[in-house]
């Protein structure tokens, strides 16, 4: 793997020096740029640089971490050779606290790797776990942000994420062929699952760096095929080759009301409000598992009722536990 | 009638500092991103980074479109796909035509390059203002300027703060 080595604690890592040469800039000038906000924390390097990856036109991103900062405060924008440096700041127990979640749930133990459940995380906790997993700090002696057994917690937490997505994008595609939908959508629906699998094989593997312009450069360097995924079949299939379970992508799918619905009156009519603040008359507010939901309403009308904020399609943790019994692994 | 449409009676203010001002926003935060790394990616003829980096922008470019009809509120990601899959707006027609990232060369890039270009450009021209690159210190000053002016124009009609989506895709 050109550019990585082992560290003892997160699962990839890059040398600081090779990551900001990228950019065509040192540690030194990094640090001493960053010095008056470091204060007595630790700068990290985050974010696709930190990963191994990025371009010369790449932002430099650091966290810094500091027992003295009681909330998250930034980005705040600096330049270096004309090349922006954002800088955010973290409580200095914020990386352990997020790692902390996923402490004693259960996981899904596939061949390919752990999937966790019982904990959830938001757009920004996502994107801070990957960060954090990926950290380097810009002093070499800095401590690396997560252990080995936080590191595999949060690698769990990230697949569980990407599961969910893989298996919701997959039953939509499947709803589409039973609807009838063009050609077009359904393909766009299959490929987009099949990117999600391979971004799954990506962080079950080590690599849960964020932003999807690298997919394709991270599967390239952990050796992974990526050829497109053209229906249920060729899911299933790759599933089985990554050493993951295939499944029947309505049995994993629900849906319940959409968050941020609810219904009003309004002389005399009924309408739901949906989170995008439009008024529809004819919604429907159905929460049953997607099988089921399909032969009240029909595949149309379900994805007519996701794609209009209607209905919200999720992936419950129960779901998997009653499907995936047989992998759980309670810790 | 769309009020971010130029009719004969002109823009409608409300629009421009809600609806308006969130997709002209979001342009700054995801489509100028997602612009920067194709460019980035062509000159290091890194031709797979750039269809990614397509995609990228016409899922920005979709999304600011949303915003200026008004489609504001959390952002669902089986909505959203389900909206990429479906919708007939060029810009998803053109995104579901971009090839397999991993299946592609340089004619695939300038092909999906162009499509972002064209798509861009008709995104810009319904933007109520020119917004300016926030990545450089010159083009924060401005997009402060532009969000203070937002401000006082909400305030002088008495309409509420309006609450423009801080995060980008």
């Amino acid at each position: 793997m050109q550019g990585f080595e082992k560290s003892g604690a997160a699962p990839w890592s890059v040398r600081i020096d090779e990551a900001l040469r990228t950019v065509g800039l040192s540690p030194r000038e990094v640090a001493e740029l960053v010095a008056p906000e470091v204060g007595d924390g630790q700068a990290y390097l985050v974010g696709s640089l930190a990963g191994g990856l990025g371009n010369r036109s790449s932002d430099v991103d650091i966290h810094v971490v500091d027992e003295t900062v009681k909330q998250h405060r930034g980005p705040k924008l600096k330049r270096l050779d004309g090349i922006p440096v954002d800088i955010e700041h973290f409580p200095a127990s914020a990386p352990a606290e997020l790692a902390q979640g996923a402490g004693g749930v259960p996981l899904l133990r596939f061949a390919a790797g752990d999937v966790a459940l019982g904990q959830r995380l938001g757009r920004s906790e996502q994107r801070r776990a990957a960060r954090w997993f990926h950290a380097t700090g810009l002093d070499p002696a800095a401590p690396p942000l997560y252990d080995a057994a936080q590191s595999a917690r949060v690698q769990a937490m990230l697949a569980r994420v990407t599961f969910g997505r893989l298996a919701g994008l997959s039953c939509m595609a499947s709803l589409a062929e039973q609807a009838g939908l063009l050609e077009g959508t359904c393909l766009h629906l299959w490929r987009q699952a099949g990117r999600q699998l391979l971004e799954l094989r990506c962080r079950l593997a080590g690599d849960v760096t964020t932003g999807d312009k690298w997919l394709p450069v991270r599967a390239r360097r952990l050796g992974l095929s990526a050829t497109p995924v053209n229906g249920e079949a060729q899911l299933h299939a790759d599933l089985v080759k990554a050493a993951l379970p295939g499944f029947d992508p309505l049995t994993l799918a629900a849906v319940r009301p959409a968050r941020g619905s609810a219904t009003v009156s309004l002389s005399g009519r009924s309408w739901l409000v949906n989170r995008h603040d439009r008024l529809l008359s004819d919604a429907v507010r159905t929460e049953a598992p997607v099988a089921e939901a399909t032969r009240e309403l029909g595949a149309a009308r379900l994805l007519d009722a996701v794609g209009r904020a209607e209905l919200d399609l999720v992936i419950e943790d129960d779901t998997l536990r009653k499907v995936f019994g047989s992998w759980i692994t309670e810790k | 009638m769309d009020h971010g449409e130029v009719t004969r009676d002109g823009l409608d203010v409300a629009w421009v500092t809600s609806h308006g001002a969130a997709a002209a926003w979001q342009y700054a935060l995801s489509v100028q991103a997602a612009l920067d790394d194709m460019e980035a990616a062509c000159i290091e003829e890194d031709w797979q980074v750039c269809v990614e980096s397509c995609a990228m922008a016409l899922r920005a470019i979709l999304l600011c479109r949303r915003l200026a009809r008004g489609l504001d509120g959390p952002l669902d990601d089986m909505e959203f796909q389900y909206v990429l899959a479906t919708s007939a707006e060029p810009a998803a027609v053109a995104l579901r035509d971009l090839p397999w990232s991993t299946e592609s060369g340089e004619q695939e890039a300038r092909t999906g390059m162009a499509a972002v270009a064209q798509h861009d450009a008709a995104l810009r021209a319904e933007l109520p203002f020119d917004v300016p690159v926030t990545r450089t210190p010159t083009g924060v000053r401005q997009a402060m300027r532009i969000s203070a002016t937002l401000v006082q124009w909400r305030r002088e009609r008495s309409l509420p703060d309006a609450r423009w989506r801080q995060d980008g895709l």
